[in-house]
């Protein structure tokens, strides 16, 4: 019994001369530190600024390292005094001093609360809270304000898309597109340029231009083009979605493809021609006319066709009115097919034959000559 | 029948000869006096000095002509601009590099010279000298004497522009390795043809003026200022003509266009015109037509070079002008001499 209380008396009289050889541990906050803030929420990759205050409550100057402890990692900070980075300070008795401090919160974090201290060697500590809102992005963002466009098929679509880099490091990303079949052609172009990779500095943004151009064949539809860029481990895709409304063509030849013709001047010369529908939907009001040099003429039967579906053709007869006085040599002829779609121009060309006629009225002048001399010979040579 | 036909045709009396001569037997009869005739004044005008100085200067100028579009001939082929580029053969009668006129530009102007020298002096030098006289007193028809000037002077041009023209075929052959096609060489064959019709004309005018005037000089002198009228004043009188009748301002463009028609055919009266516009044409295959045109006939109209035909027909009229003037002075010729007092 007598140990016991022995025991626990000179437990009490150690505590004592500890308390009185260590006044430091008696007194720990003779040096503390202060800020408003203790408990902050931000967004990932912010910075946190904090205002620090050490006081020194003791009577005697204080000397004390300042130092972080139970910091993330990845974060970092930077401990100032006026503009000075430091790493102890001094203080007067029962004064203070300003420091600042500045705590790097990373892009790649995720959302919660991280707890650190701020201590006073020797002293005291502060801790503080950073709560960061949301998780942090560490990757890239691709992406297009517009993804849908609509046109018809001999239209070409361009593709406004944005590449945003939230890496630490430059990216190279190599750009790929998957054609919805045969027939399509898809370019990127960045910075005025036809381009295949792309690269972007860390945090920096590259717009991007997708052009598409589908085939003039392409039937009218919703076609998804899936675009991906892939730069490492980094993997992004939108998906481009290409509407088609159907193309409008027209074409006017004839039945052999022969674009030209023979005929003599003042003659009217016939001709078969075909005029097809080379697109996807059906053609309206199909007018052919012809543009002729002046003083010819061309009339067409039928002069005008309602409709003619996809893929079709109609073949009409167009005469040629070669003007009288015309040379020999060849002429151009347009001839212009105009449907309430499209329209088209096809030019001919005619080879013009002067007639012989004239040429006989010659012959006939040179037979009166040889006449004459045949009389003069039958009056005076044979005498 | 038969017989007098013999006796007095000289066509069918050489018809016969032919016979003869390709079954390989000598012809029983002497060689018809027409053709004697004829044979005599080819001699006459082969030995000729004059006759020796034109052909050197016409041969001469051919083979300047013949360098000198051989060497731009490469040049003139590969110029795709030009519809004509495809016909190397009537390139070489046609190119130049404007240093030397073309062959073309020589024939136009020295044909006429050779026709009149051939001519000139026909009649009125064999009348002076009394030998024609001589020659009628034989039992001959009298236009034996003005045919067989007209024949052998004929023979002579015809032989000599063939053969210049085959030469030019054959040097053309030998230096581009080239073939010339149907097509070319009938438009050579034809541009000889117009040719040697252009220095009959000539012959004729000159053998004319050889009936007309006693004096050989005179004659001569009469030719050659026919010749620089049509070919220096006519132009000159026609376009002074034709400045004061169309209109400075150009309100009426139908108007001008029928005044300038007007005017060009005035200039085509003149032979050496018909000559160059029908040589032009056959030479030159992308030319359409001839004199001025309408914006209406020319509006949609692509160069291209013409077929043959065609051609023929543009210069049909010019070489019926031609061959009419010919005849006319031919028929003018014999009416006079045949009319003419020929005693000294």
């Amino acid at each position: 019994m007598l140990t016991h209380k022995t025991r626990l008396y000179s437990f009490f009289s150690f505590l004592t001369l500890i308390f009185f050889f260590f006044p430091n541990l008696t007194c720990a906050q003779s040096v503390s530190l202060h800020t408003p803030i203790t408990t902050i929420k931000v967004p990932p990759g912010q910075d946190v600024n904090y205002n620090l205050t050490a006081i020194n409550n003791s009577n005697s100057i204080k000397t004390s390292n300042i130092k972080l402890v139970n910091l993330p990692k990845d974060w970092s900070y930077e401990l100032k005094y006026d503009s000075w980075n430091i790493e102890q300070i001094s203080i007067l008795p029962k004064k203070q001093e300003k420091l600042s401090l500045k705590i790097k919160v990373p892009l790649k974090v995720d959302k919660g609360s991280y707890k650190f201290k701020v201590i006073a060697e020797g002293y005291s500590s502060l801790p503080l809270t950073v709560i960061v809102s949301k998780n942090g992005i560490y990757q890239t963002e691709f992406s297009c304000i517009q993804p849908n466009i609509e046109g018809a098929s001999d239209a070409s679509f361009s593709y406004n898309a944005t590449i945003k880099n939230n890496t630490a490091e430059d990216q190279v990303y190599s750009l790929k597109a998957t054609r919805p079949s045969a027939g399509w052609y898809v370019t990127f172009k960045a910075n005025g340029k036809q381009v295949s990779s792309v690269g972007v500095k860390a945090n920096q943004t590259q717009n991007v231009f997708i052009e598409v151009k589908p085939a003039s064949f392409i039937k009218s539809g919703t076609y998804k083009i899936p675009v991906s860029i892939r730069s490492g481990n980094i993997y992004e895709k939108i998906d481009l979605e290409t509407v088609i409304t159907g193309s409008y063509d027209i074409k006017i030849t004839t039945h052999n493809g022969l674009l030209s013709t023979h005929a003599n001047a003042g003659e009217s010369k016939k001709i078969k021609l075909l005029i097809t529908n080379n697109g996807s939907s059906a053609l309206n009001k199909i007018v052919p006319k012809g543009l002729t040099p002046p003083k010819w003429t061309v009339d067409f039967s039928p002069e005008e066709i309602p409709v003619i579906e996809a893929g079709k053709s109609e073949e009409i007869e167009a005469t040629i009115n070669v003007f009288d006085h015309a040379l020999s040599g060849d002429y151009e002829v347009n001839f212009n097919v105009k449907a309430s779609e499209t329209s088209s121009k096809q030019k001919f060309r005619v080879t013009v034959h002067t007639s012989i006629l004239s040429g006989w009225f010659g012959i006939l002048i040179i037979v009166f000559a040889i006449g004459c001399v045949y009389y003069l010979i039958r009056k005076y040579g044979r005498r | 029948m038969e017989t007098i036909n013999k006796l007095k045709n000289p066509v069918f009396k050489s018809l016969e000869t032919l016979k003869y001569t390709f079954k390989g037997v000598n012809t029983p009869q002497q060689t018809h006096p027409f053709w004697v005739m004829v044979q005599k004044d080819i001699s006459d005008h082969v030995r000729s000095l004059r006759f020796i100085i034109l052909i050197v200067l016409i041969i001469l100028t051919c083979f300047g002509t013949l360098y000198n579009a051989m060497s731009h001939l490469n040049e003139a082929l590969h110029n795709t601009k030009d519809p004509n580029n495809m016909f190397a053969f009537l390139k070489l009668l046609t190119a130049t590099d404007g240093s030397l006129p073309s062959f073309l530009l020589f024939m136009s102007f020295m044909s006429p010279l050779l026709g009149i020298s051939l001519g000139f002096d026909a009649v009125n030098s064999e009348h002076n000298s009394g030998s024609l006289v001589r020659v009628i007193s034989q039992p001959i028809h009298r236009d034996y004497v003005i045919n067989a000037k007209f024949v052998s002077a004929l023979t002579i041009i015809s032989i000599l522009f063939f053969s210049l023209s085959f030469i030019f075929i054959g040097f053309g052959i030998l230096f581009s390795g080239l073939t010339p096609t149907f097509n070319e060489f009938i438009r050579i064959m034809a541009f000889t043809t117009l040719t040697i019709l252009y220095v009959s004309f000539w012959l004729n005018l000159s053998i004319l003026f050889s009936i007309k005037f006693k004096q050989a000089s005179t004659s001569a002198l009469t030719c050659i200022g026919v010749w620089l009228f049509f070919s220096v004043f006519y132009q000159i009188i026609i376009n002074i003509a034709a400045k004061t009748f169309i209109p400075e301002r150009a309100s009426q463009l139908d108007k001008v266009i029928n005044i300038k028609k007007f005017f060009s055919g005035l200039l085509n009266i003149a032979p050496n015109q018909l000559f160059t516009d029908a040589s032009t044409t056959l030479l030159m295959p992308s030319v359409r037509s001839l004199g001025p045109l309408s914006f209406t006939e020319t509006l949609g109209a692509i160069p291209s070079a013409l077929t043959l035909t065609d051609s023929l027909i543009i210069v049909w009229p010019q070489l019926t002008g031609l061959i009419a003037a010919t005849i006319f002075c031919f028929a003018l010729s014999y009416y006079i001499f045949m009319r003419k007092e020929i005693r000294p």
